[in-house]
C-alpha cells in the first residue's frame, strides 16, 4: 500500500475522504487549520461534488456541516478549541436531533498554547451535549479514527467530536493511504418536528433520552471495531489517552516495564468494562490525560464500584506529586507519572546543568507586524491621534481583538489593552464606558474578527448610543491562521471568484452614519479620520484599508522600494522605535533598510523627521 | 537505532523546508521518521522549533536531555535548545545574528555574545561546532541558502553520516526545490566540506 509523510492534520483530511465526505465547511484557527485547507485543494482535482468551505463562523460553519448531514451526506465541521465554544450553542441543540449522514465535528486544543488563547480541554463539550469524542495519539489513528468516525456516526445516528492536541496534529509520520470514496447519495430530508425541532418539553425529553442511547450505542461499536486496545501484565496498570501513550510505549519499551496498559481512544463514554477489568487485575493505576481529570473523575467512581481497593494515580491524589492540569504532557511529564507508579526511580527526568544560565543570555522575540503589514501604519496613527487630543502614551483604553491586529499590544505601538474572544473589542469597549470611563475609548478589530463576530456589538453599540470608536483593520484576509479568504476577499476556500461583502456597506447597513475609510498607508489621512472619529459623539467607525502584505506579494503586486539617503539620515532611530519594521536595521550610526526584505509600503518615509527615507528610483 | 535531531531557528528561515528534505532523506533509507513543526507565530519573527525523530521511535516529542544533534539557524536560539542537548550531544550553530527587533537599537544590546555561548556550552560538556553558514551561502550565489549550507554541515557529521548518505540528501534536496537548484547545491556542499575537513 502506498505510504506518505503527512501530518495528523493532513490525515485526518485523508481519512475523510476515504469515508466518503461529501460536505465540509471550518474556520480557520491553528492548530486546526490544515484539515480543511488540504480539503480544499484536494477538492479541486476530485470533480466529484465535494463541497469544501471557509465559513464567516464556527457556529455557521456547524451549521452547514448539520444541515448536509440532515439530507443524508456524509459531512465534517472544522475548527480550534476557541471555535467550538461559539458553536457549541448549535452542538447541544443538533446532538438532540442527531444526524443521518455520518457527522464529524473536528476540534483542535492546544494544551501548550502555542498559538495562544486558554488551555482548553474541548473534551467537556462532548460530555456537556451527550456525543461521542474519539482522541487521536498520532496521524496514523488520527486517519483510522477519521474514518470510522464517520461510520460510527452513520450507523448510531450520534455527531462524533474528534479531538486531536496540537502535538497531533501538527507531527508528522507516514501513514498508509487508502481511496477516496464516493457515495453519491440522493439528497433527501424528511421533515419530522418531533426530532429537528424544539419547542415542546416532551419531544426534547424523548430527544435527550435518544441522545444518551446514540452515545451507548456508539461506545459499543468502538469498542467492536478495536478501539481502546487493552493488555494485561502484572499488578500495575496505566490508562493512557492521547499523545501520552505514546510516550508511555516508548518507556516501557525502553525501560522493559512490566505494565498493564489500556489505551483510550473514546474519552465519551468510557470503555467501562475494560476499566473494571483493569482495576480488578490491579493494585496501583496511573491515569494520563493532558488538561482536565475528565477520565481519572470517572475511573476513581468506578474503582469504588468495583469493591477492590485498587489505588488510583493521576491529577487528583492526596499527596504530592500530582500530574499537572496544566499545559502538555511530554516524556518527563510521563516518567514522573511512572516513577509513582512503580515507586522507584528507574526513569529520572533529564536536568540540564546550564539550563539556568541559557535562561539568562535568552533571547525574548514579542512578534511584530510583517514588512510591509498596512496594520502597523494603523496603529501609529492611533497613537498620534490619541496625541493630538491631548493625551499621553498610555492614558486611552484601546481594546483589542483576535488575529494580526493584536500585535498592536506589543512594542513600539503598545496601543491595545485587552484580547477576549472573537469579536469583544467591542463588547468590552461598551463595558468600559458604561463602567465610568470618560476619557474616548477605541476598539480595533481585524475584517475577519468583524464578519465572525462583530456585528452584533455594533448594532448594541448604535442602540444604546454608545461614545466610541471603532477601527476596522481591513487586510482582505483571515492572515494570522496562514492567509484564507473571508467574506470580503472576494474568493472561496477553493479560489473561485465570489462578490466580496462590501465592509463600508454593511457598517452603515447597521445604522452607523459616520464611516471613514482611509489608506492605512498614508499616514496623514488616518490621524486625521481616526481624530475626528474621537472628537465625534456616538459610533464612529474608521475602516483602515491596505491589503496584508504577504499575500499582496504572492500576487507579485509591486510597491516601489525606499532606501536611506545616508547624507541626510540624522541618526535618530525614530523609523525604528515607532515602527519596529522587521526591514529596518541600523549599521553604525544610519539606518538601513534591507532590499530583501523592504515591501515599498513606505509608512517610515512618512515617519523621518530628516526626510532621509527615498523611493528607489 | 534510534536518532534524535533538534532543529531551533526564527520564522522566514528555511527551517520548516529544511525538517522536510531531512525527513525525505530519511524516508528514502526506508527508516520510520517523526518530525513535529512549531507553528503559528512562524511568520511574525518567532522562535521555531522542528523536532526529527528517525528508527525505533514512538512519536515525534524528543525527551530532554536526549538531543544527538542540534542545528541552530541563528546564533541566540540554540539557547532555547539546552534543556535537550547532554555530554553526547552534538551542536552545529550558525554563527549569523538576528537580534529581535527591540534590541535593534544601534549596538547589540541584550544580545548574547558568541563566546558566552560557546563557553556555556563548554561548561556543560556539550561539543558545538560554528559554522559562518551567511557566508557560505553568499559564496554559493544564494544568500538566502544558509538552510542548505547548515543541511550540508549536519549530513558530514559522523552519526548523520554513518546512516544516510551526502547523495541521498543531494536527491531530497534536488526533489523538494523547484528554484534555484544548482546553488542551493553548492550552498549544501560548502556546508559538507567545512565540516568533512575537521578532525574528530
Amino acid at each position: 500500500m502506498e505510504k506518505r509523510i503527512m501530518s495528523g492534520n493532513e490525515a485526518i483530511a485523508e481519512g475523510a475522504l476515504e469515508a466518503g465526505v461529501e460536505v465540509v465547511a471550518g474556520y480557520p484557527g491553528t492548530p486546526s487549520t490544515e484539515v480543511l485547507e488540504v480539503l480544499a485543494e484536494r477538492s479541486k482535482s476530485l470533480s466529484d461534488g465535494l463541497h469544501v468551505e471557509w465559513s464567516v463562523n464556527e457556529k455557521v460553519a456547524l451549521e452547514i456541516a448539520s444541515g448536509a448531514s440532515w439530507c443524508g451526506k456524509r459531512a465534517m465541521a472544522t475548527m480550534k478549541m476557541s471555535g467550538l465554544n461559539v458553536a457549541s450553542d448549535s452542538l447541544a441543540s443538533i446532538a438532540y436531533s442527531g444526524c443521518k449522514g455520518g457527522l464529524v465535528v473536528y476540534v483542535a486544543d492546544d494544551p501548550s498554547t502555542s498559538a495562544g488563547m486558554v488551555q482548553q480541554d474541548s473534551r467537556f463539550y462532548a460530555l456537556l451535549s451527550g456525543i461521542p469524542c474519539f482522541d487521536a495519539s498520532s496521524p496514523r489513528k488520527a486517519k483510522f479514527l477519521a474514518k470510522a468516525s464517520f461510520e460510527i456516526s452513520e450507523k448510531t445516528g450520534a455527531p462524533i467530536l474528534l479531538r486531536t492536541t496540537t502535538r497531533v496534529a501538527h507531527s508528522l509520520t507516514e501513514v498508509e493511504l487508502g481511496k477516496r470514496s464516493h457515495l453519491s447519495r440522493p439528497s433527501e430530508f424528511e421533515k419530522n418536528l418531533q426530532k429537528y425541532t424544539k419547542a415542546s418539553s416532551e419531544w426534547c425529553t424523548v430527544q435527550h433520552e435518544q441522545t444518551l442511547e446514540r452515545l451507548k450505542r456508539a461506545g459499543e461499536l468502538a469498542n467492536e471495531l478495536g478501539f481502546n486496545k487493552l493488555s494485561i501484565k502484572g499488578k500495575l496498570g496505566v490508562i493512557a489517552s492521547g499523545v501520552s501513550k505514546l510516550y508511555v510505549k516508548e518507556l516501557v519499551k525502553e525501560n522493559s516495564l512490566e505494565l498493564s496498559v489500556l489505551e483510550i481512544e473514546t474519552s465519551n463514554p468510557l470503555p467501562r468494562e475494560k476499566i473494571e477489568k483493569l482495576l480488578t487485575h490491579s493494585n496501583r493505576v496511573l491515569v494520563l490525560e493532558e488538561l482536565e481529570p475528565i477520565i481519572e473523575t470517572q475511573v476513581r467512581s468506578m474503582a469504588l464500584d468495583c469493591n477492590k481497593r485498587t489505588e488510583i494515580l493521576g491529577k487528583l491524589d492526596k499527596d504530592e506529586p500530582r500530574l499537572s492540569r496544566v499545559g502538555e504532557y511530554t516524556y518527563d511529564v510521563v516518567a514522573v507519572g511512572l516513577e509513582k507508579l512503580l515507586g522507584k526511580q528507574p526513569i529520572s527526568p533529564f536536568k540540564s546543568k546550564v539550563s539556568g544560565r541559557a535562561g539568562e543570555l535568552r533571547v525574548q522575540r514579542p512578534l511584530t507586524f510583517c514588512a510591509g503589514c498596512p496594520h502597523r501604519g494603523t496603529y501609529l496613527a492611533i497613537n498620534e491621534a490619541i496625541k493630538k487630543h491631548g493625551y499621553k502614551k498610555g492614558e486611552i483604553i484601546v481594546t483589542g481583538d483576535i488575529g494580526c491586529t493584536i500585535l498592536g499590544m506589543n512594542k513600539p505601538f503598545e496601543s491595545c489593552w485587552t484580547e477576549v474572544s472573537m469579536g469583544a473589542s467591542l463588547g468590552i469597549a461598551q463595558g468600559f464606558r458604561w463602567g465610568g470611563i470618560e476619557k474616548p475609548i477605541l476598539a480595533t478589530i481585524g475584517d475577519s474578527t468583524f464578519f465572525h463576530a462583530g456585528i452584533p456589538p455594533l448594532i448594541n453599540a448604535k442602540q444604546h448610543g454608545v461614545n466610541l470608536t471603532l477601527v476596522i483593520l481591513d487586510n482582505s484576509w483571515t492572515a494570522m491562521t496562514g492567509y484564507q479568504p473571508n467574506p470580503g476577499t472576494g474568493l472561496t476556500a477553493t479560489r473561485e471568484k465570489t462578490n466580496p461583502v462590501d465592509l463600508a456597506a454593511l457598517v452603515r447597513g447597521c445604522g452607523i452614519e459616520s464611516v471613514r475609510v482611509v489608506n492605512a498607508f498614508r499616514k496623514k489621512e488616518m490621524i486625521d479620520a481616526i481624530y475626528q472619529a474621537m472628537g465625534s459623539k456616538g459610533i464612529s467607525v474608521v475602516i483602515a484599508r491596505g491589503e496584508c502584505a504577504i499575500q499582496s506579494a504572492r500576487r507579485k503586486k509591486k510597491f516601489p522600494k525606499v532606501q536611506v539617503n545616508e547624507d541626510k539620515c540624522t541618526g535618530c532611530k525614530r523609523c525604528m522605535t515607532l515602527l519596529a519594521c522587521p526591514a529596518i536595521a541600523f549599521e553604525g550610526e544610519k539606518a538601513r533598510i534591507d532590499p530583501s526584505l523592504c515591501d515599498g509600503c513606505g509608512v517610515c518615509v512618512c515617519v523621518c523627521p530628516a526626510n532621509a527615507i527615498e523611493e528607489v528610483k | 537505532m534510534r536518532l534524535n535531531l533538534l532543529l531551533m531557528g526564527i520564522g522566514g528561515q528555511g527551517l520548516v523546508k529544511l525538517s522536510e528534505i531531512i525527513a525525505r532523506g530519511v524516508a528514502k533509507k526506508n527508516l520510520p521518521v517523526w518530525i513535529y513543526q512549531q507553528k503559528g507565530m512562524a511568520q511574525r519573527g518567532g522562535s521555531v522549533r522542528c523536532e526529527i525523530r528517525m528508527g525505533e521511535v514512538e512519536g515525534s516529542a524528543i525527551p530532554r536531555g536526549s538531543a544527538d544533534v542540534v542545528l541552530a539557524l541563528e546564533l541566540s536560539e540554540v539557547l532555547n535548545a539546552v534543556d535537550w542537548m547532554s555530554e553526547k550531544s552534538l551542536i552545529l550553530i550558525n554563527t549569523k545574528q538576528i537580534p529581535p527587533i527591540g534590541l535593534r537599537k544601534g549596538g547589540d544590546g541584550g544580545y548574547p555574545k558568541k563566546e558566552e555561548i560557546r563557553e556555556l556550552l563548554k561548561q556543560a560538556g556539550i561539543k558545538a561546532i560554528f559554522v559562518d553558514a551567511a557566508d557560505l551561502a553568499e559564496k554559493a550565489g544564494l544568500p538566502i541558502a544558509a538552510n542548505m549550507v547548515m543541511l550540508g554541515a549536519l549530513a558530514a557529521l559522523p552519526n548523520i553520516k554513518e546512516l544516510i548518505d551526502k547523495k541521498v540528501f543531494r536527491a531530497a534536496l534536488v526533489e523538494s526545490l523547484s528554484k534555484e537548484v544548482e546553488k542551493n547545491l553548492k550552498a549544501f556542499e560548502l556546508g559538507f566540506n567545512q565540516i568533512e575537513r575537521k578532525k574528530w
